[in-house]
């Protein structure tokens, strides 16, 4: 299980354990984190998963792909340099105790 | 008011969506969640893509986990089915025989699949896609076929037959239509899909009628066709649309048409009866008609939409429809509703695979469909939500930068 802390915008957070092999959104939205929309259920559709990521974790992503580049250029808060979509990130073990923030909307 | 709260029937996109939006916003009351599956409110769209390829397992279509209702007070009542609806008493009946009230209920009934009027159809062999059960007994049975038929060249047809090309197997697409995806895209997209397909070895054959599915000691043989040829088959995906779930509605007396009639606060015909997603149809203001949507956008923010107005605080609706499909390696998805269209526009580079093709009907822009152009499907949706249609012109141009236009 890899643990991850989200910090929603107005400051709340939830600590969650998900599996690997899951990716950083649905273990969200699988447990109700309120920032995270996801309308289209991660496939890379809406850009409604947006998030901030830890900058310490950064070079431990994957790269971001060229179907994520063109969608992290529409989403609703402004992309910042640790944009990222978070239905394109895998959790790995490596990722576990990253801290991710949340923007003000996604929509 | 009692304390009977909100009932929602139908635990989809658009049921959940209403549910969660109603505690997102503080609705203080109680709110009550009727499904007639069993288990845990799943997504829909990955059943034909990821479960179908066997990448995810069932866990991971559950949208919400258990604890979720539990810290939310919205109580499941799963794998039960509605059977009546009285409006004048407030009331409805379960399956169980267990009667319910409520102080406003939410149809949220969603679609029912197209059955495929021929004889054999109940064959051994013959498969339907909707639900996870349907996706489980597929995915199971492919595990031993060569050859599989599938009926019906729309999303979920194509969406399975990329999905079974990834297994290895042979497909041959018996489409009614004379192109693909007839009613959702463009001739341009819809050539432009045939030919993915196509390349990987897919028989497609359009403009054609079944006549039956032909069985031997019960289990599917072939597909025949009214013109007298036949496929054989090892197995068969008949995926030819659904149709509004609009029963219960019906028998309450609610204004249907096609679907369950709702105004711009998806507001039906009886007092303190809302409805949402694919079972609703409403006046678009964007499209100036009634439309009926099967999208999980419209399903979600319909949703939304019917919370808000349940706590007195909603606007008309009037969202961007938006539609997606990955097949293969390829993402199509779709802004707005191009139906009537009088012209096709193309931006970028179809040899390439990656373009758009803009919609137009007198000169103002229906809708947008984008083959690996996310790029463009998302400043589609801006400018059609704002009404701005760039010229022929400019949208065929690729150094015009569309943005400039919002």
């Amino acid at each position: 299980m890899v643990k991850i802390t989200y910090i929603e915008a107005d400051g709340r957070s939830y600590e969650i354990e998900a599996p690997e092999g899951w990716s950083l959104m649905e273990a969200a939205f699988h447990n109700g984190v309120e920032g995270i929309e996801a309308e289209c259920g991660g496939a890379c559709n809406c850009a409604t998963c947006h998030v901030y990521i830890d900058e310490n974790y950064l070079d431990k992503l994957p790269p971001i792909g060229p179907t994520e580049e063109e969608m992290l250029e529409c989403t609703a808060a402004e992309r910042r340099p640790n944009s990222r979509l978070s239905c394109q990130i895998e959790l790995t073990a490596e990722l576990d105790g990253m801290v991710v923030d949340l923007p003000e909307t996604q929509i | 008011m009692s304390d009977a709260g909100i009932v929602i029937v139908g635990s989809g996109h658009a049921g959940l969506s209403t549910a969660e939006t109603l505690r997102r916003r503080g609705y203080p009351g109680r709110v009550r969640l009727v499904g007639d599956e069993a288990g845990l409110p799943y997504q829909r769209p990955p059943l034909s893509k990821q479960f179908l390829k066997g990448e995810w397992d069932e866990t991971r279509l559950i949208q919400r986990n258990a604890e979720f209702y539990v810290k939310h007070d919205i109580e499941l009542i799963q794998g039960h089915r509605v059977i009546g609806v009285d409006p004048d008493h407030y009331s409805l009946e379960l399956d169980s025989g267990e009667q319910l009230t409520w102080d406003k209920l939410v149809l949220t009934t969603g679609s029912r699949l197209k059955r495929l009027p021929v004889p054999g159809e109940g064959a051994e062999g013959v498969y339907y896609l909707r639900t996870l059960a349907q996706a489980k007994a597929l995915r199971a049975a492919l595990t031993d076929v060569t050859r599989v038929v599938v009926i019906g060249g729309g999303f979920i047809g194509l969406e399975a037959t990329a999905a079974f090309v990834d297994a290895g197997k042979q497909v041959c697409v018996l489409n009614g239509a004379d192109t693909l995806l007839p009613r959702a895209a463009s001739a341009l997209v819809a050539r432009y899909m045939a030919s993915l397909h196509q390349a990987r070895g897919v028989q497609i054959e359009n403009g054609i009628a079944v006549a039956a599915i032909n069985a031997h000691n019960g289990r599917v043989l072939d597909v025949a066709l009214q013109d007298g040829r036949t496929f054989p088959a090892d197995i068969v995906l008949v995926g030819i649309g659904v149709e509004p779930d609009a029963t219960l509605a019906e028998a309450a007396g609610l204004k249907c048409k096609d679907g369950v009639l709702i105004d711009e606060l998806c507001r039906t015909s009886a007092p303190d009866i809302l409805a949402a997603g694919d079972c609703a149809r409403f006046r678009h203001p964007l499209y100036h008609r009634l439309v009926r949507l099967e999208s999980i956008q419209n399903a979600i923010e319909q949703g939304k939409h019917v919370a808000a107005t349940l706590l007195g605080d909603s606007e008309p609706y009037a969202a961007v429809p938006w539609f997606w499909s990955d097949q293969y390696d390829t993402k199509l998805q779709i802004a707005g509703l191009a139906d009537g269209h009088d012209l096709e526009v193309i931006r970028g580079d179809e040899q390439g695979g990656s373009f758009s093709v803009f919609c137009y009907a007198r000169r103002r822009l229906l809708a947008v469909e984008s083959i690996n152009a996310p790029a463009d499907h998302m400043i589609s949706r801006r400018l059609i939500q704002s009404a701005i249609s760039p010229t022929a012109d400019d949208a065929a141009n690729p150094n015009f930068n569309l943005r400039d236009l919002l």
